[in-house]
């Protein structure tokens, strides 16, 4: 029914050994030239490994200096449960507009640009429903 | 599903957080149930009944 997701000392080790996979593969990318065709438009896939491994050392530290302990109970998992099936809903009727939108009005987009769009859109809407589903039950 | 989780919690000057915390919760879960927003399943119904001190569940979730 509850569960407890502690910060234990195995999950810590795993955290800083992935960090330090993250920093250390973007730094050879970048130092071997790999990638460095602009992901996006603005940097290169070695910058973007090593931004998203200083943003981990960010959140890792915060996590184990403060809240060690985080309780997730039935409520929150039948929140997460109607968020995830309303979410994977809308991604299938949105896909599916999207095809048509498409055959009409072809998207010119860059397939990296599209995909990262389409993600992001995600993770807001999975956020926002979480949060108003929040609020009524 | 209506309760009376309130009722008792101030009888027994229990916070939110106490409760929550005795039958292993959030404070939020506490909260919705008390407004009656959220029905609980069997074993937190049963949970909330004995850290209350009630023998049964009916005495503090009433149905309908």
């Amino acid at each position: 029914m509850t569960s407890k997701k502690v910060v234990t000392k195995k999950s810590m080790i795993f955290r800083i050994v992935f960090i330090i996979f993250l920093i250390v593969s973007g730094a050879l990318l970048n130092q071997f030239n790999v990638g460095t065709n602009e992901l996006f438009g603005y940097s290169t896939v070695g910058n973007y490994l090593i931004f998203i491994g200083f943003v981990m050392v960010l959140v890792t530290t915060i996590t184990y200096f403060t809240k060690r302990e985080k309780i997730i109970d039935e409520r929150m998992e039948m929140l997460r449960n109607k968020t995830m099936t309303l979410t994977f809903t809308v991604f299938i009727f949105a896909a599916f507009a999207l095809i048509i939108w498409d055959g009409i009005w072809p998207i010119t987009m860059r397939y990296s640009i599209f995909i990262s769009y389409a993600v992001c859109t995600m993770l807001l809407f999975y956020g926002i429903a979480y949060k108003v589903l929040e609020r009524r039950y | 599903m209506k309760t009376k989780i309130r009722e008792f919690r101030k009888d027994q000057n229990i916070t939110q957080e106490e409760l929550a915390a005795i039958v292993d919760v959030t404070r939020q879960t506490i909260n919705s149930l008390e407004q009656g927003k959220y029905n609980p399943s069997l074993e937190l119904a049963y949970k909330i009944t004995k850290a209350l001190n009630k023998d049964k569940i009916e005495d503090v979730f009433i149905m309908g």
